[in-house]
């Protein structure tokens, strides 16, 4: 299980993105992109956007108002919301420089379970249906 | 402009945020995952000095030491609608 707080109206996580380096990176929690997202600056600094030319890419607009960037999908081999372990990811990045937030959205949240508790301000993680069946149960 | 603090006791994202808020901050040192605390290294005020805030996260991690880049410019502005270009 791991849990965030609501901080300014929304949540954001602590996530590890491992390939070749170990990337700890804060996510803004965001059901209404369809994509995790972030900098390169974000995963790590020394990436060239040359050597993305025969990847994957895809562009996003709501970043800066009435642009959209071009980003490039870049497999992890760990990604971890919190202390949870989701494996294998994709993840999407830009070289545009005018990006400088992250967010986690719903590529990889559609495959986890997650709660919002409103009247502490808390979005909880669970590992598994049955983690929250027992945190359900505890809270009854 | 990025402005090293290099703070020799741990606080919480939390109130780093509070105290410099519409700011990124380098902290260093997190060894709960679960419950984040650092060292308060360095913030960035301005989107300008975004990529030497991630430099200095880098510099640290070569050695050995681990570090987050939290925190928002303009309370998270950027952060609008997401939609695919096709």
């Amino acid at each position: 299980m791991y849990s965030t707080k609501l901080d300014e109206n929304r949540y954001h996580a602590t996530c590890l993105a491992v390939l070749d380096k170990v990337s700890m990176l804060e996510l803004c929690i965001d059901t209404g992109a369809k994509y995790t997202c972030c900098s390169y600056n974000d995963i790590n600094n020394d990436l060239q956007e040359q050597d993305f030319e025969n990847c994957d890419f895809k562009y996003f607009g709501g970043f800066v108002e009435g642009v959209f960037m071009k980003f490039y999908k870049y497999p992890v081999n760990q990604f971890t919301i919190g202390n949870i372990d989701i494996k294998q990811q994709n993840i999407w990045i830009t070289f545009d420089n005018r990006v400088n937030d992250a967010v986690l959205g719903m590529d990889i949240l559609k495959q986890i379970t997650f709660l919002s508790m409103g009247n502490l301000g808390n979005l909880i993680f669970f590992k598994e249906i049955k983690e929250l069946q027992e945190y359900v149960a505890c809270i009854k | 402009m990025l402005r090293i603090l290099d703070e020799k006791v741990k606080r919480t994202p939390e109130d780093i945020k509070k105290q410099y808020p519409d700011c990124k901050f380098l902290l260093l040192d997190i060894t709960d995952i679960q419950n984040v605390s650092g060292y308060l290294y360095c913030i960035s005020d301005s989107p300008e000095t975004f990529s030497e805030i991630c430099n200095k996260r880098r510099e640290f991690f070569n050695k050995g030491v681990s570090g987050i880049v939290m925190g928002h410019y303009k309370s998270g502005g950027m952060i609008g609608v997401q939609y695919e270009v096709r």
